[in-house]
């Protein structure tokens, strides 16, 4: 079993200008967070690269949780422990804290970074159902410019992101809801943790009354990326909730979803917990909208 | 690179490459083989080891990126040849059969109780998911962890 790393050049830069001067100036560099995917890819996967630049020194400039003008930002080096527990985070967007307390297991969480979460890109990446759902962007920088990426067009393969070769995610930001709203994400695994979801998928619904004036639904681990289920979410639309609707609603996602066989699941089984998934997140997120 | 960190309370210095792993320089370099290492890819949390205080998988971490840590392995529970109570508990509740997860889940459960030092049952499963035991010691390191928590809030 290969257990060592392959050799590589390691960069830490002190700065977020020296990190994103080495981004520009090394051909295809890979940024190093907590680990926990880059190095296992490294040790299992045959991933190579000849340099690795660290956001270790930069952790204090990158780690943060702000509320700033009507917008949530948080650092891309924020951990999964810190989105689990911030408190601005479960008062505004808990349906994150709630996915990430739900990533790998407890160490893996003080290690992991949402930053590498999303960069990482893996389709069963559990932040990005929640912030699809809270319709959150990606900042990215580089040496030259700064951009906002929507978090639909953030993810666009498995593995593979909008992100140029010299561009930094350094923050996820999402307006807060100020409608009444629920919210939830649910995750299947083989097991009860520290898995890796064989499905996942997160729901929002905001109610006037009975009907429902607003509904998003992101469904992960089913297609080559983590997607919103646009078809699905506006069967919803101004109807009141019942299981009927749920079903159907339920039934469109599974039908948007692409999955593949993987040694975690078959293509049929995760269809069908496409299904399961999104009736349960809708389920949960229509109790918590309750007043 | 040369790096300097503090291991069980003793300050250490030694050259490493980029690539080494700290679960190897720990073990290897530094003679603290404590710390065990049997998937190397972060799945069955043998390796966990506090650093800065948090349960971290030294097999993921880079011995470069460790430099000015305070790192704590199972060596540094005990005080000579006086157990730690958690260290005891395991002893006395049955939660040792082969060994080799142990120091891990010593390790997982000195963290959660720096932290939380009455945690439920379900907080104590919860926290330790992370480590993994092929002999399935699972009810007494629980039953251990508990014991040892109320015993060091006694103390």
């Amino acid at each position: 079993m290969k257990t060592r790393l392959p050799a590589f050049r390691l960069h830490q830069p002190a700065t977020l200008e020296e990190a994103l001067s080495l981004l520009h100036g090394l051909r295809r560099a890979k940024v190093l967070a907590g680990g926990t995917d880059l190095l296992v890819s490294m040790k299992r996967k045959g991933m190579r690269a000849e340099n690795l630049v660290s956001l270790k020194g930069l952790k204090d400039n990158l780690s943060y949780v702000r509320n700033e003008s009507g917008l949530l930002r948080i650092g891309a080096a924020t951990t999964m422990k810190q989105l689990s527990r911030d408190s601005l985070i479960l008062e505004s967007a808990p349906v994150l804290a709630e996915a990430a307390s739900k990533v790998g297991s407890t160490q893996v969480r003080n290690m992991g970074t949402v930053g590498g979460n999303l960069c990482n890109a893996s389709p069963a990446a559990d932040t990005a159902p929640p912030l699809l759902v809270l319709e959150a962007e990606a900042l990215a920088m580089s040496r030259v410019r700064e951009r906002v990426i929507p978090l639909t067009e953030f993810f666009v393969g498995p593995g593979e992101t909008a992100l140029d070769d010299d561009e930094l995610l350094v923050e996820v930001r999402l307006k807060p809801p100020t409608e009444a709203y629920g919210a939830a994400f649910f995750k299947l695994g083989r097991k009860h943790s520290e898995d890796i979801s064989v499905v996942n998928a997160a729901a929002y619904l905001a109610l006037d009354g009975d009907a429902v004036s607003e509904a998003r639904i992101a469904v992960g681990s089913s297609a080559p990326t983590p997607f919103r289920a646009f078809e699905a979410e506006a069967i919803l639309e101004g109807k009141q909730v019942t299981d009927a609707i749920i079903a159907a609603v339920a039934e469109a996602a599974g039908e948007a979803a692409r999955p593949i066989t993987d040694v975690r699941a078959s293509a049929a089984y995760r269809r069908e917990m496409v299904e399961t998934a999104v009736r349960r997140a809708l389920e949960e997120a229509y109790r918590r909208a309750q007043p | 690179m040369r790096i300097s960190f503090n291991v069980n309370g003793q300050p250490v210095s030694v050259d490493v490459e980029p690539n080494e792993l700290l679960a190897d320089v720990l073990r290897e370099r530094l003679d603290v083989t404590g710390v065990k290492k049997p998937c190397g890819t972060g799945d069955c949390g043998a390796c966990t080891v506090l650093l800065d205080g948090e349960a971290v998988l030294s097999c993921l971490t880079l011995a470069a990126e460790s430099d000015g840590c305070n790192i704590i392995t199972v060596e540094g529970l005990s005080k000579g040849d006086e157990l730690h109570p958690l260290q005891r508990a395991f002893v006395e509740d049955g939660a040792i059969q082969c060994g080799y997860c142990t120091p891990g889940m010593l390790m997982s459960a000195y963290a959660l109780l720096l932290e939380n030092p009455r945690p439920t049952e379900e907080e104590v499963r919860r926290t330790l998911e992370g480590n993994l035991c092929r002999c399935g010691t699972y009810q007494n390191v629980v039953k251990a962890v508990l014991r040892a928590g109320r015993e060091m809030e006694e103390e």
